[in-house]
């Protein structure tokens, strides 16, 4: 069963200035032409920001994506690999200096608050040329992620993008060895369809915790 | 280009046959349009504005529903009653009559087709999806006769065509509305088509700041993309993109391919 697509996912405006955002519909995409005329009156839409948002993802298991994923130890790990146990999924690159080190802490919170449970977490990387497996392995050595827990993705680049679309996170190379990314934290139940999803690096992780914390290890 | 116009017959005729995979990727490969290097001014400007494009092969016209129709005859896995859950939804192919049947006008581009349905097709025809900045290149190109560095008239014209698009109900053929000077149909005006990275191209900037990126990025100095307001149509083309799903399709929304040279 597919969930309907919700409005604010498909926030997007026009921005000249100004840090306020103030999100509006977007009209859907299987509209037909009779509601889609946009010409009128918009004159005023200077100083209205774009944003972007998270999008709409969907309510099957993504383990059914193929693909030869390689992880920490250099093993190959279909996705499906990874059922059997709720999975916390973030996007991050082992580079990212600012974002992804408070992505890692706040599933580390997870891994403690939630620590009678069976909780897996999962890094996926969007640098794949940096962040081989051996990369991974130093990165997980020196950020102290337990392999009993922690699995660090290495995949192509079709294979992260189709993730991260069905995950509705957005990526793209900033130029500089730098990623711009979104930073959430989605949940992925034992048969690895999304349920749940936390947005930006300030929210509070005890959403999460609350629907891994029942299950035991 | 004219070489185009008499080999889409032979190209229909390939394509309306169940093809072993080389012979599908051969013929619409021939087909495609070399596109050439080159640069374009994307909505969102950053720094000098210009973001260059590789060379490529694209498309001339769309996917038709006929050309699918062959793929989903050839690619069962593809078929409306059969792709997996994860891959479509309720909406694909929702208007032909049945899995193995178009229906009328099997010339008209072919809508109601995932992001995931449309980059099998692609990949089946030893292609993929355009980017979106080789998509938005081709179609800054103008028409012949038109000055390529007139900005504000391109821009007028290209929302005049996005104004006077058809209903759903009323796609044209493939290849009857505009060609541009490269030889690429219809890239305007008629339907909302697929790119490779739909999903990531409203990101502008590093989003280095420690709060969510959908609330900060357009706060971060340097680092926000300005868009050119003379650029209305594609803005709307902008705006739909970040509106899509990868999983649904469009009643006008479609694709072509593109090609390495």
């Amino acid at each position: 069963m597919r969930l309907p697509p919700l409005p604010s996912f498909a926030a997007v405006l026009l921005i000249l200035a100004g840090c306020a955002p103030t999100p509006a519909p977007v009209a859907d995409a299987s509209m037909s032409t009779a509601t889609h005329d946009h010409a009128a009156g918009h004159a005023d839409h200077a100083g209205m920001p774009v944003m972007a948002a998270p999008g709409p993802t969907t309510t099957a298991s993504v383990y059914q994506l193929p693909g030869d994923w390689r992880d920490q130890n250099d093993e190959f790990r279909p996705l499906s690999s990874l059922a059997g146990r709720p999975q916390v999924v973030a996007f991050v690159y082992t580079h990212c200096s600012f974002a992804c080190p408070r992505i890692v802490a706040r599933m580390k919170e997870i891994e403690g608050r939630a620590a009678g449970s069976d909780v897996g977490l999962v890094l996926v990387s969007i640098d794949p040329e940096r962040d081989t497996p051996e990369r991974l392995a130093t990165y997980a050595a020196s950020t102290r992620l337990n392999p009993e827990r922690w699995t660090l993705l290495n995949g192509s680049d079709d294979q992260i993008l189709e993730l991260a679309v069905l995950l509705g996170v957005q990526y793209r190379a900033a130029g500089d060895g730098e990623f711009a990314h979104t930073n959430a934290l989605i949940l992925l139940d034992e048969n690895g369809a999304p349920t749940f999803r936390l947005d930006g690096l300030d929210a509070d992780v005890g959403p999460i915790v609350d629907r891994v914390a029942l299950r035991s290890p | 280009m004219l070489r185009l116009a008499s080999s889409l017959p032979l190209v229909l005729l390939l394509a309306s046959t169940p093809a072993v995979g080389a012979q599908e990727g051969d013929s619409r490969q021939a087909a495609a349009v070399a596109v050439p290097a080159g640069s374009y001014r994307p909505l969102l400007v950053t720094g000098d504005g210009a973001v260059s494009v590789e060379p490529f092969r694209l498309d001339a016209m769309a996917v038709t529903r006929g050309d699918f129709l062959a793929f989903v005859a050839a690619h069962p896995e593809w078929r409306r009653n059969t792709a997996p859950e994860l891959f479509v939804d309720e909406g694909y192919l929702a208007g032909w009559p049945s899995d193995l049947d178009a229906g009328e006008g099997l010339d008209r581009p072919v809508t109601e087709v995932s992001w995931f349905a449309a980059r099998a097709f692609c990949a089946a025809h030893g292609g993929r999806l355009p980017t979106t900045d080789e998509w938005e290149y081709a179609a800054s190109l103008p028409e012949p006769g038109w000055d390529p560095a007139d900005r504000p008239a391109l821009h007028a014209r290209f929302l005049a065509l996005h104004q006077q698009r058809p209903g759903p109900d009323a796609l044209p053929a493939v290849g009857r509305t505009v060609r541009n000077q490269l030889g690429v149909w219809d890239l305007h005006g008629v339907i909302h088509e697929w790119t490779a990275d739909f999903n990531n191209q409203m990101l502008t900037g590093a989003g280095r700041d420690d709060r969510g990126l959908d609330r900060e990025l357009f706060c971060a100095a340097g680092s926000v993309g300005v868009p050119d307001p003379s650029d209305y149509a594609g803005f709307l083309r902008s705006a739909h993109r970040a509106s899509l799903d990868g999983s649904r399709g469009g009643l006008l929304l479609g694709f072509r391919c593109a090609y390495p040279t």
